[in-house]
């Protein structure tokens, strides 16, 4: 019987090579790679071009800087986002980086992305007291999003004035596609319209994985007996909220 | 019953039946030529060609399968308190790695990636990975004598796309 089998030269080239985990094929050493940290593997990256290549490889994207912190804002312009990386000692960058992501449209009416990193910065600069504006959230901010959370898990994520509508919750769940949020936090979101259903489903795809969650200042129809119900079902251990959406605040906090 | 496993050096290992199947491979060429554990002729009449794999590492994995042939098939994995996922080595098993100088490694990780033994593939990755572990990338090429074929320029701008900024 004729048995067709593939012989590749890797036993040769472990042979005559000092360098034995170049030999390797490359399937044996993203398995490796992927029993490393998210810092291995960047200091991985820079070793030589095919363990570049291999470190870039999709199938490693699940191996991520932990401990971060999304905040997603309206802007004085547009929209943006700060994502804070907590774990200080692990970090090549220098301490408490944060990578900020903006988009608008220009005077001529011309989206404009901007993004940085800093160092050492105030933790809480998101814009304040912003005048609302009719910028329409284009895809590219969400796009933005899912880049960053392509190395980045976020645990923790706050959302700032920003469109309280199907499509918005609907597109973050997209971006957020395979993060396991912990804790989530809504204020003062915008909302010209009554909550439809739509909303609320999406907004509960949203945080199906949240065990803290804080809606003080959120449009108060976003909460009603059944979300309460869904959200109590879904898991959440701590809700905040403000019930009628008036002071005195009742805090509800269940365990 | 035994079967007759055959290296790229024309080397002749009996190995125990249990034994062969552990390998994902084996077990696919035994289907292929019709060996069954019940019919002893079909056993005795032919050998698996192993062309991928050299007598003193198929000496190697034979032991490691030995070893491990009554094990309940798992996967045991745990996270680190930087929360890096490992696979669970057992003790027997980094003793059993430890003895093999890199080279030897590397070669018994081809072997059990060619043979699809999952359990000694994974043991190995995680050996592999453990040594590079909190190393920074000049102490990895050193270490693996890996030849650098970036120009600093290079390395410069794989650093920058990594932290997604645009100076």
């Amino acid at each position: 019987m004729e048995l067709n089998i593939k012989i590749y030269d890797q036993n040769r080239a472990i042979l005559e090579h000092e360098d034995h985990i170049s030999g390797l094929p490359s399937l044996c050493l993203i398995e490796v790679l992927k029993n490393l940290t998210r810092l291995d593997i960047h200091n991985i990256m820079t070793v030589n071009k095919r363990m570049h290549a291999l470190a870039c490889d999709r199938s490693l994207q699940d191996v991520k800087w932990k401990n971060c912190f999304l905040s997603i804002a309206q802007t004085t312009r547009g929209y943006g986002f700060a994502l804070d990386v907590d774990i200080v000692k692990d970090y090549p960058w220098g301490e408490d980086p944060r990578y900020i992501y903006e988009i608008y449209e220009d005077e001529e009416g011309k989206l404009v992305e901007k993004w940085k990193i800093i160092e050492k910065c105030d933790k809480d600069q998101l814009p304040k007291n912003i005048v609302p504006h009719n910028f329409n959230i284009p895809n590219k901010f969400f796009e933005a999003i899912k880049d960053i959370l392509r190395y980045h898990n976020v645990e923790n994520v706050r959302i700032q004035q920003c469109p309280s509508n199907a499509q918005f919750f609907f597109q973050l769940n997209d971006a957020f596609s395979g993060q396991r949020i912990d804790r989530f936090q809504c204020n003062c979101m915008i909302s010209h319209l009554p909550v439809s259903r739509d909303t609320r489903t999406w907004f509960l795809k949203l945080i199906k994985t949240v065990k803290t969650l804080d809606l003080i200042y959120t449009p108060q129809d976003l909460v009603n007996e059944q979300f309460l119900c869904d959200i109590a079902e879904i898991g959440v251990e701590n809700f905040y909220g403000d019930f009628y959406g008036r002071p005195p605040y009742v805090r509800l906090q269940y365990k | 019953p035994n079967v007759k496993l055959v290296t790229s050096d024309n080397e002749e290992f009996v190995v125990d039946f249990r034994i062969a199947k552990m390998s994902v491979t084996v077990s696919r060429l035994m289907e292929a030529m019709n060996m069954s554990e019940t019919d002893d002729a079909s056993l005795l009449s032919n050998s698996i060609p192993l062309p991928n794999v050299t007598k003193a590492v198929m000496a190697r994995v034979i032991e490691w399968c030995e070893k491990h042939k009554n094990d309940e098939p798992k996967e045991e994995k745990e996270n680190d308190k930087r929360g890096r996922t490992t696979h669970v080595v057992s003790d027997w098993d980094k003793e059993f790695l430890k003895n093999d100088e890199f080279g030897r490694l590397c070669q018994l990780m081809g072997a059990a990636n060619y043979l699809e033994i999952k359990g000694l593939f994974n043991d190995i990755s995680q050996t592999i990975a453990n040594m590079i572990h909190g190393k920074k990338s000049d102490e990895i090429a050193e270490m693996f004598n890996i030849h650098c074929d970036l120009t600093e320029a290079e390395k410069k701008e794989i650093r920058k796309k990594t932290a997604w900024c645009e100076d």
